[in-house]
């Protein structure tokens, strides 16, 4: 699969692409590799265990899942992925194939990889014995969580590049993202952007160079207007 | 080591009602479970089994090597080991602050998580500060104290 950015294929960026152009982001590509992969930063849990543990209502209550960050950054991601999952799923079910175990299960091992701590992300502080971070996986995290909850994309993945644990130092964040259906492209870019970028001001004292938010797939959404063009078609 | 425990059950009672403050989590977290537990525990019969053995060969080693051996009796009736009472405990355990003696002074760590409507930094500040005050009162020289957001929202 191409990463040229859209427009360099041919691909117009500043329109509603039509339903058939479908690029499959590929999730699981040799340099998916995160920065200060840990294996043991979701607690020894791995994104099938949390997928059951919510599958279940999160009962009986699993203290090791309930107080370790990292499984709590994956589980709310989860959760999100689920509620977005679900919107298409019902609308494709009219417009067209589902979307693959794969497509699903590829973000899912996105979120879990993403949830693990990484690297140390400093807050300065005056006193000498002060050792203030944020870790790579709560930015990641808040990232993701900005990007899914603006609307109209579904972030497949999340990297920041850059010596984050250095002060100062310009990182620029690369986002993967689907789109549904009937957003224009770059107006949704537009939104997860400087909703990313509030994020980041707010939260973070990272010096950010760019967020690049690259949107590789189109999916249908249940929009009501796509649901009413459908029933006039059944008609 | 009561006096350890008893000030991170202070510093953990305080950084909880830190403004922004959602959680706090253990520094180093790591997975108790039943199964955990016992696997861990029949990994010390085995190893202090084997220290045992090195103990009588190489008895030069001394007190390290004798401490083991004289555990070795307790440890190795794992069978009698009450696993949930462990698991409880240890569960327990990691959601504080941890406080440790270094050479200059105490070394705190803590892992928080921060609401997402309050600026993480501030937040992860603001625990520092209450740590360090706290500390200050208590006359308590001080080392380091790394407070880490490890989730925000």
């Amino acid at each position: 699969m191409s990463d040229e950015p859209l427009q360099a294929r041919g691909v117009p960026t500043d329109a509603v692409l039509p339903v058939d152009t479908v690029l499959p982001v590929d999730l699981e590509a040799p340099d998916a590799v995160l920065d200060g992969f840990e294996p043991a930063d979701l607690d020894g849990h791995t994104i099938e265990q949390l997928n059951d543990y919510l599958d279940a209502g999160r009962q009986p209550l699993d203290p090791s899942i309930e107080n370790s960050p990292g499984c709590q950054i994956a589980l709310s991601a989860m959760l999100r992925l689920r509620e977005m999952s679900r919107t298409l799923l019902e609308t494709d079910v009219l417009s067209e194939p589902a979307p693959t175990d794969t497509w699903v299960s590829g973000i899912l091992n996105r979120i879990g990889l993403e949830a693990r701590a990484g690297r140390d992300i400093p807050v300065q502080h005056p006193s000498p014995a002060a050792k203030l971070t944020l870790t790579e996986g709560a930015v990641r995290g808040l990232i993701r969580a900005a990007g899914d909850t603006v609307g109209g994309l579904l972030i497949g993945r999340v990297r920041l590049v850059g010596d984050v644990t250095l002060a100062g130092e310009p990182i620029t964040v690369l986002v993967d993202a689907s789109v549904f259906w009937g957003e224009p492209i770059v107006a949704a870019a537009a939104r997860v952007r400087e909703a990313i970028y509030a994020e980041l001001l707010k939260h973070t004292e990272l010096t950010v160079a760019s967020i690049d938010v690259t949107v590789h797939d189109v999916h249908r959404s249940r929009a009501p207007e796509a649901l009413l063009v459908r029933t006039d078609e059944d008609d | 080591m009561d006096d350890l425990a008893s000030l991170s059950a202070t510093l953990t009672a305080a950084v909880r009602t830190v403004t922004g403050v959602t959680a706090v989590y253990a520094s180093a977290p790591a997975v108790v479970s039943a199964a955990s537990v016992a696997a861990s525990v029949a990994a010390t019969v085995a190893a202090t089994a084997a220290a045992s053995v090195v103990g009588a060969v190489a008895g030069s080693v001394g007190g390290r090597v004798a401490g083991s051996v004289s555990r070795s009796a307790a440890v190795l009736d794992a069978s009698a080991i009450d696993v949930s009472a462990i698991t409880a405990e240890a569960v327990s355990a990691r959601d504080s602050v941890r406080v440790s003696d270094g050479p200059g002074g105490l070394v705190v760590s803590v892992t928080i998580g921060v609401d997402e409507a309050d600026s993480a930094t501030e937040a992860c500040r603001r625990v520092y500060d209450v740590i360090a005050d706290l500390l200050a009162a208590a006359g308590e020289p001080v080392e380091s104290i790394a407070v880490t957001v490890g989730r925000i929202g």
